[in-house]
């Protein structure tokens, strides 16, 4: 673990270091916030929203039909809608991704169509049809991607869950762990330097720039949305600072990859979608792998051992992933971003969370306060972390 | 108080799992996740108001002994007078008023924070400093986790004792 590269005592830190696109959206949360209240579009809403979107592509004829709205997410507002026009070939099923005013993470359109598109083939994911990354024609940003067949939960194994926390595997594990560790190999793997990703700022390789932006893109969130203030997360963004590790080669980063974000069809088991790129990322793969065994994530076995994400133990999730990539593991670095992405955690849920609910500006006010319920399950993991510095 | 408030608390539950929610069409798949997230809420809601103000009242005392700690740690003198006026404050309030306890309890924390914020240069922080905030925030956390063990979200659930336990134990957690 390195001390902070360059820093003296004297020297203040760079709290400005943040990629420019995540610093335009979260400016753009503050200007709406003093918007009011905002409420669960309807259905006549979307409808004329869509349409002007597609007016915009310059489809004609158009036909939007059986909109439904959907619901397992935690931030953006989500229709299923299929879509007719006259230069199709075929209606095809949609599914209509969009920010309400605040949600529990503020993130770009614009980012995650870049990121639909470059992993095309690389990774199962939801074929982009649409992006309206500023919002200009569905009045918030938005993308549309193809209807993609599966579930992110069996259909045999009884689940209630709050955004995938909680659910079972069961006998589905043989089938979903391995590719659950080849396809986030694959998304390492990943050129990124060949794509069109201009959206992403990479940090320097060989530099603790990958950790420190990441460190300051959610203490701003936290000095924006901050309901609380709250020793342990004080702390712990200054020991994220003073022990940034250095990152060699940036890779993509997922960033949420985990229970309840992908998806598979069944009886085959085969992934069908990895879901939620809005968290992605360039920096540090430990970063991934540490999201991946957060506790809040995992489902205990019936002898008690914790399966990362319900699939497998820490150790053959660890052990899986050097097999299928080659790299070697920081155990450090893993702790390192185990404590961030814990923080990051009561970030999103003890401060972007709660606020939102209390300006009123999501259509799910009520799952952004049910998920706060499990910030002190993030504090006890940070306190286990660092608490092995003390003993 | 008749009806009291765990009898209109049931009634509520009652109406939304018997009533309500199998009136809400399939397809309206976010109206019925709320209305089941209403019942979750209002199932924490009845295990926590009877104990509220005792857990603000002990989350207060915790904050204030962690802010005595830290005015002994040398502090900027502005920053040592600003910590012990909130405590004093704090210590001299109404403890009858949940919500005097609980404004109580915001700031103090916000003066802890800018204490252990620093004056955001690089310099590392103190030994000290990490171990009294740690030793705090493991008993907050256990507290915390208790409390909102109802809502059935921590993965160690079964493993945490009842939330009257918090207050049959209150020495071991507050001054």
């Amino acid at each position: 673990m390195n001390a902070v590269q360059g820093a003296t005592a004297t020297a203040r830190w760079d709290r400005d270091d943040i990629e420019a696109r995540i610093t335009h959206v979260l400016a753009r949360k503050m200007a709406r916030r003093n918007s009011g209240a905002y409420s669960a579009r309807s259905d006549a809403q979307v409808t004329a929203q869509l349409a002007a979107l597609f007016a915009h592509e310059g489809l004609s004829g158009v036909r939007i039909s059986a909109l439904a709205r959907m619901t397992g997410g935690a931030s953006k507002e989500q229709f299923a809608f299929t879509l007719d026009h006259a230069g199709a070939a075929a209606a095809e099923r949609l599914v209509l991704r969009m920010d309400p005013w605040m949600g529990i993470v503020e993130t770009c359109r614009g980012r995650e169509a870049q990121l639909l598109a470059a992993f095309a083939g690389v990774v199962p994911v939801p074929p982009l049809r649409f992006v309206d990354a500023d919002g200009d024609y569905l009045g918030q940003p938005g993308l549309i991607t193809r209807m993609v067949p599966g579930n992110t939960s069996p259909t045999d194994i009884a689940a209630s869950a709050v955004s995938g926390v909680g659910l079972r595997f069961d006998h589905w594990i043989p089938k979903l762990a391995p590719q659950f560790v080849d396809n986030l190999a694959r998304i390492h793997a990943f050129d990124w330097r060949s794509a069109d990703l201009t959206y992403f700022d990479a940090p320097a390789p060989g530099t603790t720039q990958a950790a420190l932006r990441q460190v300051n893109w959610w203490a701003r969130v936290w000095q924006q949305d901050c309901e609380e203030a709250d020793p342990l997360a004080t702390l712990v963004e200054r020991w994220l600072r003073e022990n940034a590790p250095v990152c060699a080669q940036p890779v993509l980063v997922h960033g949420d990859y985990r229970i309840g974000n992908f998806m598979f069809v069944e009886p085959s088991g085969e992934f069908s979608a990895v879901l939620d790129w809005e968290l992605a990322h360039l920096g540090d793969f430990h970063e991934d792998l540490a999201w991946s065994v957060q506790r809040l994530f995992g489902t205990p076995r019936a002898d008690g051992e914790l399966l990362i994400c319900g699939l497998m133990p820490r150790a053959e999730f660890f052990t899986r992933y050097v097999q299928a990539t080659g790299a070697t593991l920081d155990l450090q670095t893993i702790r390192y971003y185990e404590v961030f992405n814990a923080w990051k955690c009561i970030v999103i849920n003890s401060a972007s969370a709660c606020c939102a609910a209390r300006l009123g500006q999501s259509h799910q006010d009520l799952v952004l306060t049910w998920l706060a319920l499990c910030t002190a399950v993030f504090a006890d993991q940070i306190n286990q972390l660092l608490g092995d510095d003390l003993r | 108080m008749n009806p009291d408030l765990d009898l209109r608390l049931q009634s509520m539950l009652k109406a939304l799992s018997d009533v309500i929610l199998p009136a809400i069409p399939a397809e309206q798949s976010l109206a019925r996740d709320q209305t089941r997230l209403v019942m979750g809420h209002l199932t924490v809601l009845a295990a926590h108001w009877k104990h509220a103000l005792n857990y603000e009242l002990d989350s207060l005392s915790l904050a204030c002994g962690l802010a005595e700690e830290l005015a002994g740690m040398g502090l900027e003198r502005t920053l040592r007078d600003e910590l012990s006026a909130a405590v004093a404050r704090a210590r001299a309030l109404d403890r009858s008023d949940y919500d005097a306890v609980s404004a109580a309890h915001r700031t103090l924390q916000q003066v802890i924070a800018r204490v252990i914020a620093g004056d955001d240069s690089c310099a590392p922080m103190s030994a000290a400093l990490k171990t009294a905030v740690l030793r705090y925030s493991t008993i907050r956390a256990t507290r915390e986790r208790i409390w909102h063990r109802g809502a059935g979200l921590d993965p160690d659930t079964a493993k945490l004792p009842p939330i009257a336990s918090l207050f049959e134990i209150r020495g071991q957690f507050t001054d």
